[in-house]
């Protein structure tokens, strides 16, 4: 996965290399976190929404922009340390409250020729 | 490969947003969606007493009157009873209900129009009243509350929820948070309703009597009970007790309606008449 940034195009993977190019330098971790919660009223039209079955969009969306925010997070961080790659990509979850979790990502930030 | 290990000076993954301002736009965002919602309910609860047909509104009436205590006072009762069959039958625009009166034992000094033609005259209110014209004033004006359908939006809020449990076939008891504001019934009705039901009785008992005398005595007996103090209009959802007096006093010279007698009450002293309660002798 190639993202555009500011800084220019960094390259995200979750494998050890980036395949066809050579990792110069090793930044180490990068990570990129955020805690969303539930909309109340998204809540309602879920709760509807079980009563027939299918796929609960709104907490589709939410968790995509989720991941999303959590991704570009991280690739701010790697642009900071001069990195234009990040490798060993990796998401996990945790729950924080009722309602509300976290998408964290995390992975090595290095510089590929 | 080598190993630089950096480390950022600006954590990205920690806002740095001023949480007092977020608090307060969340705040007012809640604010605006409470307000959204008493409004619309509101205004879903003028239209549902606009358009809510009689036999509906005896069902919603069974949670509102449990509320309150059958009457102690079976004389009184019975007087009161007497009174407001002789206005219900001359009186205009009154829907179809069985209009039944109830005393209740509160020191409050009001009477208020319980859906389904269910009035109740609280004990405070009973005790301040000397004569037939001013406990006939009263069921009189609680009549012009149901000829208006103000006893419908009275319930205001409640309503809504009320119709709703109806309609979904629950039990008739009201949810205990909406029973404070039935108690405070009255409270709910606006000025220019009470200022139309005061206008009603005047007419109704003139139909009923013959003559308008001592119709505007009830609210000495209010004025008297308010102690002289002055509520501002804008807090006060009944109007000015003196300011009724007087717009009355104009509406009856405009009506030129004859000024018949007093009528006493039929017992010495006042009311609740003596010794009058269930399995009590006072």
């Amino acid at each position: 996965m190639i993202t555009n940034t500011k800084g220019g195009a960094v390259e995200i993977t979750n494998i050890e290399t980036i395949p066809g190019k050579k990792i110069t330098t090793h930044y180490g971790v990068v990570c990129g976190s955020t805690v969303r919660s539930k909309n109340a009223f998204k809540d309602i039209g879920a709760s509807f929404k079980n009563m027939f079955g299918g796929e609960l969009k709104n907490y589709t969306r939410l968790l995509e922009e989720t991941r999303q925010e959590a991704i570009s997070r991280m690739i701010q961080q790697a642009t900071a340390l001069g990195a234009n790659a990040i490798v060993n990509v990796r998401f996990a979850t945790s729950d924080v409250a009722a309602g509300a979790a976290e998408i964290y990502t995390y992975g090595t930030a290095v510089r590929v020729e | 490969m080598k190993f630089e290990p950096r480390y950022c000076e600006v954590n990205v993954n920690v806002p740095t947003h001023n949480h007092f301002r977020e608090f307060i736009r969340l705040s007012l965002w809640l604010l605006g969606i409470v307000f959204g919602v008493y409004f619309v309910l509101g205004y879903a609860a003028e239209k549902i007493a606009e358009r809510m047909p009689p036999k509906f509104e005896v069902a919603i009436a069974t949670g509102i009157t449990s509320n309150f205590a059958q009457s102690g006072f079976p004389r009184t009762s019975n007087y009161l009873q007497k009174i407001l069959d002789s206005l219900v039958t001359p009186a205009e625009g009154l829907p179809p209900f069985t209009y039944k009166v109830t005393v209740d034992d509160q020191a409050a000094v009001n009477a208020v129009a319980l859906p389904a033609g269910n009035i109740v005259v609280f004990k405070g209110l009973l005790s301040e009243l000397k004569t037939e014209n001013e406990v006939a004033m009263i069921l009189a004006h609680e009549l012009g509350h149901y000829a208006h359908r103000d006893h419908l939006r009275g319930l205001g809020r409640g309503l809504v929820l009320l119709s709703i449990t109806a309609l979904l076939g629950l039990s008739g008891d009201l949810p205990g948070f909406i029973a404070p504001s039935v108690l405070t019934f009255d409270l709910k009705h606006s000025r220019d309703r009470e200022s139309a039901a005061d206008r009603y009785a005047i007419d109704l008992f003139a139909r009923a009597y013959g003559h308008a005398g001592g119709t505007t005595d009830v609210f000495k007996v209010l004025a008297s009970h308010e102690g002289g103090i002055k509520r501002p209009d804008i807090i006060s959802t009944h109007p000015d007790t003196l300011w009724r007096m007087q717009t009355l006093a104009s509406y009856l010279q405009l009506k030129k309606y004859p000024i018949g007698p007093i009528m006493p009450l039929p017992e010495s002293g006042v009311l609740p008449f003596l010794n009058d309660r269930k399995g009590k002798v006072e």
